[in-house]
């Protein structure tokens, strides 16, 4: 994985690793002592049945107690709840912009391409080019059915949907190309509706964006 | 119940949805106009959900699953209006 | 009607709960082996980048059609087909509380199974849509071919069967217990099934009215998913406020599976069954508070999802407790390695893998990314194949021996759970590495890094398939030659093993009490013959109704007198259905806690109008929706007249009390009050029904159709769904006023007309809401 791509994809990834670690850490606690369980309360040749075993024709008895459900939902309240704490704060960090003066470019999802409008009126499809290093806000709708707009390298995307404008924002710290892709079915041509995001020098996009 | 606890109850809806008639023309700003005349139907609907649907005699358990109903139904509505946040605003309502 | 036991007709016309449990059982596999094949398709599509195997237009079809056929019409009928075959024998009953419908149930589930899949053979296929239909790609501009109707079609009448289905179970599970079997001593599967139908009964009817909008979008041009100010969003609520609750729906049945099983062969009863099913009632009602966690990128009211954040978090809890619960009963065991515990141990496991994914989606800023990415295909069908399906195949090994009377081979079942294992881990856990792979493409560029993983959960896919096959071989055999099972095989306690295996027709011969020791004995029935209570077991009209519905869906799209035949056949069955006798015998006594006062039919009716309450919330939230939405709206009055409605309303209002006089007559014995207020009742509802057509005549004559505006829309659908509700009110009013006139509803008898009572008055009451909402307002 790339780090570091932009602030957001950053702070994804963070994320990503903190549930990751703390999911796999809890996953195999609770694994390991569900196979501990089996192994140890085997059933082993001659050994009698448990006290309260199932009896045909009865109903069995209640085991177990509210202490102990208090202390389950508690340990599991406590893992969860410590890992929302993250959550929000990373929300707004992806929501709001953190400069001013930003480039905002609109994004037009449609059956099958993306539509790139700048803020000067230039238009490209499937491929947008913006400047290394700015904060770089689209604005993203659709122009016919349910679209997904994401930038695979970027750790971002957001629902392209007709009549709306959600907005999200990169600031690209490396030059190149990388992959944007639809992931809401969106028709026959949905598999094909890729673009390229270029990330070009600060001086070449000046270049380019006004010629 | 008899015969003419029913009549009364009758005669309560048709008062009822006359008022919200009379509110309708009486020329109040929308917000309450439209806060009282749903009033009186709420009141006109729980007349006949508790006397011809004889809710006052069943079982509270009767109850209960209809009040969930009703707020599962009215948290999709709330949670639909809520959802469009304050950019769509209430202005048309 | 007495019909041989080893002929076709019994299995078209019967009643019997285990016999509909057993159809429930075959189709329930038959739709998995359709739903299986189309997964093998598509997973050898995806083996390799830019394979051609299946092209981009059949992978959409086979991608929607599995989604919905293993959710809709494999798991969740599968585990009604064991709450169809034990609920009644667990709690000690001869039947479901109305077998008829029951039949109904299964034959509209089959029938909408058939409508959904016929598609593939239309000119532009099957539903393409994906399962969850999202709009406005699900609108006629973008979806014009009949496949998608039809798949509606097939919805509408599996909701349909559902709705049935909730009504019968929730009827008998609180009428038909045996004495002293308690609610908390229920056996746990039978605990699940009862919160499984409560959650379906308020979860299904907001994607009834969903579907009932979009075919009108479709097919009459209404404005509700083709606008921008109702589309994606508004379809969006519709479904998840369904499609979330409905994960849980699928899931609890195959979790109480798990919790079933494994005490049988723990040898120790379940740890904290009380917590367990608290933890389980807590989680049925969170299932409705998180549906918006599948709307987090759709940019709605930021407060609004911080709030299904937190309740989607919550609701691990009471899941993550009940998974708790499964291990601590290991404690203290003797475990047995039957083939049924070991797939109880691996849906535990799998479970708790596909319960930690989940985790990860409820996080706003992780959903960014996360939406509509293969990371969350590995994570449902953890929860739902893992966890649910899993579970639901312990029940199948378990219960088998009781429904055929034979044993399995152990040792293929054992084959089969290893197989199972890693064809399963193999197939989805390289899913999680395809965390950029967007779901639902047919196809994809090398050099991503997607190879490996795709490869593998392709080879997966073939050794899970080989584990089906292993499983569907022991079944064979088993019933050819496999050893008798006897009375209870496992040493279970719960009641359908007191009985021989398979249990008789009647389940007991007797009646079972459960002592306050909880020692379950069979009683002799007192008095006036012993067992022999003459229900019936069969009835072709089921069936019938079920394939005039059918039909009347087909010539839909086959044209004018397709759908002439349907409806005939349609009208005719249920002439047939409401003239024929029909015996369910309810028991005389036992624990009815809490709606001991509350007659069968009566509770009946209540059930499905708590679910009605919730169709008309979601016709109502709607059109406030759309209206908030849209920047601008007529004024009230400006396109309807509001004395007509306020003189309909008086109308509806008076014949409420036309209906309530005549249920008086009946329970005071006054034939002519009775009489006379069912006329009254018919006459003010046919003027309510008149008065509307009139205004919408007078609307169209003026221009004003189903295409001009959502204001039309929203009216001409909202209103015509409660002016269907009249005219069905209607259709009942004439057969109960064709019994009261021969003298058939009595003081004694009136259980029908109480049950339109109530249906009419609920109707009334959505009116005097509609009424102010549409004219007033």
């Amino acid at each position: 994985m790339t780090t570091a791509l932009s602030p957001v994809t950053a702070q994804w990834q963070e994320l990503f690793t903190l549930y990751l670690t703390i999911g796999t850490a809890v996953g195999s606690i609770v694994i390991a002592l569900l196979i501990y369980n089996i192994i140890r309360y085997r059933h082993k040749p001659g050994s009698p049945e448990p006290a309260d075993a199932p009896t045909p024709g009865k109903v069995p008895a209640d085991r177990g107690t509210i202490g102990a459900a208090l202390i389950l939902t508690l340990i599991v309240t406590g893992i969860l709840f410590t890992i929302t704490l993250g959550t929000m704060e990373t929300v707004d960090l992806i929501e709001k912009p953190p400069e001013k003066g930003t480039m905002v470019i609109k994004v037009h999802g449609f059956q099958w391409g993306w539509k790139f409008i700048y803020p000067n009126g230039l238009e490209t499809v499937n491929e947008v080019r913006v400047p290394r290093d700015e904060v770089i806000i689209f604005a993203v709708t659709s122009d016919d059915v349910f679209h997904k707009f994401q930038l695979i390298e970027f750790k971002i995307g957001v629902d392209a949907i007709p009549g709306k404008v959600i907005w999200i924002w990169i600031k690209p710290a490396d030059t190149g190309e990388y992959t944007i892709q639809c992931f809401e079915l969106c028709g026959v041509g949905h598999a094909f509706m890729t673009g390229r995001l270029i990330v070009m020098e600060p001086s070449e996009f000046e270049s380019w964006y006004k010629g | 119940m008899r015969v003419v606890h029913y009549v009364a109850v009758w005669v309560g809806l048709v008062i009822l949805v006359a008022l919200e008639l009379v509110v309708f023309n009486a020329g109040l700003p929308p917000a309450q106009a439209r806060a009282g005349i749903i009033g009186l139907a709420s009141v006109a609907a729980l007349l006949v959900a508790v006397f011809y649907q004889h809710l006052i005699r069943e079982p509270r358990g009767v109850a209960l699953l209809y009040i969930a109903g009703l707020l599962a139904a009215l948290g999709l509505i709330i949670g639909m209006v809520v959802s469009l946040g304050v950019q769509a605003g209430l202005g048309s309502f | 009607m007495e019909i041989p036991l080893n002929s076709v007709r019994r299995w078209l016309f019967t009643t019997n709960h285990k016999d509909v449990g057993i159809l429930y059982f075959i189709t329930s596999l038959y739709f998995l082996v359709v739903g299986g094949a189309l997964a093998v398709l598509m997973r050898l599509q995806l083996m390799a980048p830019g394979l051609n195997i299946l092209q981009s237009a059949p992978f959409n079809q086979a991608v929607t059609v599995h989604g919905l056929v293993m959710v809709l019409w494999f798991l969740s009928p599968l585990a009604f087909a064991f709450a169809n075959y034990f609920v009644p024998l667990q709690i000690g009953a001869r039947d479901l509380a109305f077998p008829r419908l029951n039949a109904m149930s299964y034959w509209f589930y089959l029938f909408g199974g058939l409508l959904a899949a016929i598609g593939f053979f239309t000119p532009g296929g099957a539903i393409d849509t994906g399962w969850t239909v999202y709009a406005p790609l699900n609108t006629a501009k973008y979806s014009p071919q009949l496949g998608v109707t039809l798949g509606g079609a097939g919805l509408l009448m599996l909701i349909a069967s559902v709705t049935m289905s909730t009504v019968n179970f929730l009827v008998t599970i609180f009428r038909s217990r045996a004495p002293g079997m308690t609610l908390w001593r229920m056996p746990i599967y039978t605990w699940g099934i009862l919160l499984t139908v409560f959650m379906m009964l308020f979860a299904f009817p907001s994607v009834a009215a969903g579907v009932i909008m979009l075919a009108a979008d479709r097919l009459l041009g209404t404005l509700y998913f083709s606008s921008v100010e109702g589309g994606a969003i508004l379809w969006d609520h519709l479904f998840w406020f369904f499609g979330h609750p409905e994960v849980y729906i699928v899931l609890v049945p195959g979790l109480v599976a798990i919790a079933e099983v494994l005490p049988v062969f723990a040898r120790k009863p379940l740890y904290g069954k009380k917590i367990l099913i608290t933890a389980l009632i807590i989680g049925s009602i969170m299932s409705f508070m998180v549906w918006a966690h599948h709307m987090f990128v759709t940019g709605i009211d930021p407060g609004f999802r911080k709030f299904m954040t937190i309740t989607t978090e919550t609701i691990s809890i009471p899941f993550g407790v009940a998974t708790l619960a499964f291990i601590l009963t290991l404690v203290g065991a003797s475990i047995r390695f039957t083939t049924p515990m070991l797939f109880a141990l691996g849906g535990v496991a799998l479970f708790i893998i596909g319960g930690i994914t989940g985790v990860f989606n409820s996080s706003v800023a992780l959903d960014y990314y996360l939406r509509g990415t293969y990371w969350i295909v590995a994570h449902f069908h953890y929860t739902l194949v893992g966890g649910a399906t899993t579970g639901l195949i312990a029940a199948l090994y378990y219960w088998w021996p009781k429904m055929t009377g034979r044993m399995f081979n152990e040792k293929l079942g054992k084959l089969h759970f290893i197989v199972y294992m890693i064809g399963f881990n193999l197939l989805y856990f390289p899913m999680h590495f395809l965390i950029d792979m967007p779901r639902r493409v047919f196809t994809y560029p090398a050099g991503m890094g997607w190879e490996l993983p795709n490869m593998l959960a392709t080879m997966g896919t073939i050794v899970f398939a080989l584990s089906w096959l292993i499983l569907f071989i022991n079944l064979y055999q088993s019933l050819r030659k496999g050893e008798p099972a006897g009375n209870n095989p496992w040493g279970a306690w719960s009641l359908e093993w007191l009985v021989p295996s398979p249990p008789p027709r009647h389940n007991y011969d007797g009646q079972p009490v459960v002592k306050a020791d909880g020692t379950i004995t069979i009683q002799p029935i007192p008095a006036n013959g012993g067992h022999h209570i003459h229900e019936t077991h069969y009835s072709k009209w089921p069936l019938f109704i079920s394939l005039g519905m059918f039909v009347t869906f087909l010539g839909v799209g086959l044209g004018l007198p397709v759908l002439l035949l349907g409806a005939l056949i349609l009208i005719g069955s249920i002439v047939g259905w409401a003239k024929e006798k029909f015996i369910a015998v309810e028991p005389a006594e036992g624990e009815r806690w809490p709606f001991a006062n509350v007659e069968r039919v009566r509770l009946g009716v209540w059930t499905l109008l708590f679910g009605e309450v919730v169709l008309f919330g979601a016709l109502i939230g709607s059109y406030i929706f759309v209206r908030i939405n849209s920047a601008t709206w007529p004024a009230p009055g400006e396109f309807l007249n509001p004395m007509e409605g306020a003189i309909n309303t008086f109308i509806l209002v008076t014949s409420s009390l036309t209906a309530i006089l005549a249920l008086a007559g009946a329970k005071s014995g006054n034939q002519g009050l009775l009489r006379g207020g069912l006329i009254a009742t018919f006459i003010l509802g046919f003027i309510f029904l008149f008065n509307k057509g009139r205004e919408w005549s007078e609307l169209f004559s003026h221009g004003i159709t189903f295409s001009s505006g959502l204001p039309a829309t929203t009216y001409y659908i909202t209103t015509g769904a409660h002016g269907m509700h009249v005219a069905a009110g209607l259709a009942v009013l004439i057969y109960l006023i064709i019994h009261a006139f021969k003298g058939r509803i009595t003081k004694e008898n009136h259980a029908g007309l109480e049950g339109f009572d109530l249906y009419w008055h609920f109707v009334d009451i959505v009116w005097l809401f509609l009424f102010p909402l549409f004219y007033l307002i």
